[in-house]
């Protein structure tokens, strides 16, 4: 199947060699399974608004709000880009094994 | 006090019903062959969709209580109580990735709860206690606190008395919910979610676009909110933050986000969808709740220059700051649109309150009266129970807010964030390594839940004259470790919960190194790594409500 190759290549199955994992494996443990993209990197870009010093003022104000409030209502949107792009960007890595096939009738999991 | 409001209360009364008869009509939604197992009664048949997850979640992450408890904040303290924004801006890149091999591998394995997960990923029934444990008593005042959001809209519209007859109405509304949510499980406040996040949008809309034109734009409203922070004696208030509050800020920030997805509601909502798209789309769609929470949060300033005063509880002779918002409403705004406001509050309790009962009931079923109790029960014995359980824990609410002084379960809920963040390491950690051990994590756990609580015994609050459990800010200065104080006599203030953690996370590294050098083994693990990416359409997916 598509998905037992990709686990079988898995660079980060690292923890596969745990004692723990290798003694409690039900034989189909690969670790961890931890698939990485460089593009999860983006999620960490929102965290700067951590950084108060940035934006603790008053002046330049946008529309009477002093900078403190406007700029993180405009993380608001950062946050969001940066999840769309790595939902965008990643999207395809891992598909469905039926969304090949018929596709059709994806939501009836409980059928 | 003024008489009651009818106008107000007639719109309140009849969003009110309307929204308890489509609880009770939830149950014939979308539903799957049996309500006797949990996984149709507690998570809704696992099929959400992308639109009613959305409603879902925010509904059940953006509570009535956020709604009035900050801006009350932002009204008393200043820019210290916009926090709740970039809390909610940076919750959605963290949790993105976790949250996705949580939903997959409970998928995968019929996992309920976080507490089922942690059961079959270490083997260890004694930390997946914990874990439950955690999470109920952190739920329990976060229910009795949509309760003060409800009571806070039932005050300002004139019924504000005290004893028994005075919180009459807060009962009967109480009852009515927990019936429905008895009848018809997660799919009622899914429902209703819809009504409550449509009523809260357009009375936002219309608040933002209309109260700061009534008082001369935004920057009239910060200029008066700044002149009113400087004339009080306090220097710790002000419209920017403070040298001192800062690292606070960022902080409590970081450690609230951190936290909101260990609560088990959160897991609830997110558990009940139907995949791993639908839930990567809403963490892109969910931060338009954020945005309306800042602005909420701005209605604190507002209310400043509107001269807007607090309406005194008469129960406790107090002052009740949560009715700021829903006075604001009441004097800016004609009778029957504050009676929309009231209701988009009122219903936005009930919404939340009946995931976090759904949510604390499911762990009491499947982590404690499974585990402990009934270890054969079968999966119709399991939804009854819980069904039951969900009762027991609203009234368990209705009476803390009767019979103890509602200021308790503030502080309760101060004390939830804290110790829920000590869930972290068995939860969240281990969706993505076991090498911590689970002993150690269970020492981790102990340390963080000591420490966290005792630093926030020691934390006075002068202004509403408390000695102990004042607040979440601590001065660096007062942190000690057994007498040493490593940050000298710093002024700084940092969140509690994110130096419980940093304790909790320390000794369980330390610890898991001196037991893998002893070579000591740990549980077995029964999820394998293709757990974690299972999705909906896969051939080989358990099926839902099978036992």
């Amino acid at each position: 199947m598509n998905d037992d190759r990709q686990n079988d290549k898995d660079p980060t199955a690292w923890d596969s060699g745990n004692p723990v994992d290798r003694i409690e494996g039900t034989g189909r443990n690969r670790g961890n399974a931890i698939q990485f993209s460089w593009w999860n990197l983006l999620l960490v870009v929102p965290l700067a608004m951590l950084i108060t010093a940035v934006y603790n003022r008053d002046e330049p104000r946008l529309f009477g709000m002093p900078m403190f409030y406007w700029y993180q209502f405009s993380f608001v949107a950062v946050g969001v880009g940066c999840v769309a792009i790595v939902y965008l960007a990643t999207r395809n890595r891992r598909r469905p094994p039926s969304a090949t096939g018929s596709g059709a009738d994806l939501q009836d999991v409980t059928r | 006090m003024t008489g009651i409001n009818t106008v107000e209360l007639g719109v309140f009364t009849v969003l009110f019903i309307g929204v308890a008869v489509m609880g009770f009509l939830a149950a014939r939604w979308k539903s799957g062959s049996t309500m006797d197992h949990l996984d149709e009664w507690g998570l809704g048949g696992r099929k959400f969709g992308s639109w009613v997850t959305w409603f879902l979640v925010g509904g059940d992450l953006y509570t009535a209580y956020t709604f009035v408890a900050v801006p009350a904040l932002v009204f008393g303290a200043g820019a210290i109580g916009f926090f709740a924004l970039p809390y909610t801006v940076i919750l959605y890149p963290i949790v993105f990735l976790p949250v996705l091999r949580l939903w997959s591998v409970s998928r995968s394995h019929g996992y309920v709860t976080p507490a089922d997960f942690v059961r079959g990923r270490y083997g260890s029934p004694i930390l997946a206690l914990i874990v439950a444990i955690t999470g109920i008593v952190a739920t329990m005042p976060y229910i009795a606190l949509q309760l003060v959001g409800l009571e806070a809209v039932l005050r300002t519209m004139g019924i504000n008395g005290s004893g028994f007859i005075g919180h009459l109405p807060l009962f009967i509304a109480f009852l009515v919910l927990a019936l429905y949510t008895y009848r018809s499980g997660l799919r009622a406040p899914a429902l209703i979610a819809f009504v409550k996040d449509a009523l809260i949008y357009l009375v936002i809309i219309v608040a933002v676009i209309y109260l700061p034109a009534a008082f001369g734009g935004w920057g009239t409203i910060f200029d008066s909110a700044a002149a009113k922070f400087d004339a009080t004696p306090s220097p710790a208030d002000g419209i920017l933050l403070t040298s001192n509050n800062q690292l606070q800020y960022a902080t409590l920030a970081l450690g609230s986000a951190l936290a909101l997805f260990l609560y088990p509601h959160s897991a609830t909502g997110i558990l009940a969808s139907r995949g791993r798209d639908v839930i990567k789309k809403n963490m892109i769609a969910l931060p338009a709740y954020s945005l309306v929470l800042g602005l909420i949060a701005l209605l604190g300033y507002v209310a400043i220059t509107a001269g807007v005063k607090p309406i005194v509880n008469e129960s406790t002779g107090r002052p009740d700051g949560n009715t700021l918002v829903p006075e604001l409403f009441n004097t800016q705004f004609p009778s029957w649109f504050a009676g929309v406001a009231f209701a988009a509050i009122g219903i936005g309790a009930l919404v939340p309150a009946a995931i976090m009962s759904i949510a604390a009931a499911n762990l009491w079923t499947r982590n404690i009266y499974k585990e402990y109790i009934s270890r054969h029960a079968t999966a119709k014995q399991e939804a009854t129970q819980a069904k039951w359980a969900s009762l027991v824990v609203k009234f368990g609410a209705v009476a803390f807010i009767l019979f103890i002084d509602p200021q308790f379960s503030i502080d309760l809920q101060l004390i939830g964030g804290v110790i829920i963040l000590q869930t972290l390491p068995a939860v969240a950690i281990a969706l993505y390594t076991r090498w911590l051990h689970s002993v150690a994590l269970i020492a981790g756990w102990v340390v963080g839940m000591a420490g966290g609580l005792y630093l926030l015994w020691t934390i006075p609050n002068p202004t509403i004259g408390k000695d102990h459990f004042g607040g979440s800010a601590l001065t660096l200065s007062q942190l000690s470790i057994f007498g040493w104080h490593p940050f000298g006599d710093s002024t700084l203030q940092i969140y509690v919960g994110v130096v419980a953690l940093a304790a909790n996370l320390l000794v369980a590294v330390l610890l898991t190194l001196v037991l893998r050098a002893l070579g000591i083994r740990d549980g077995r693990d029964s999820t394998s790594g293709r757990d974690y990416h299972a999705d909906e359409g896969d051939p080989a997916l358990r099926p839902v409500a099978a036992h």
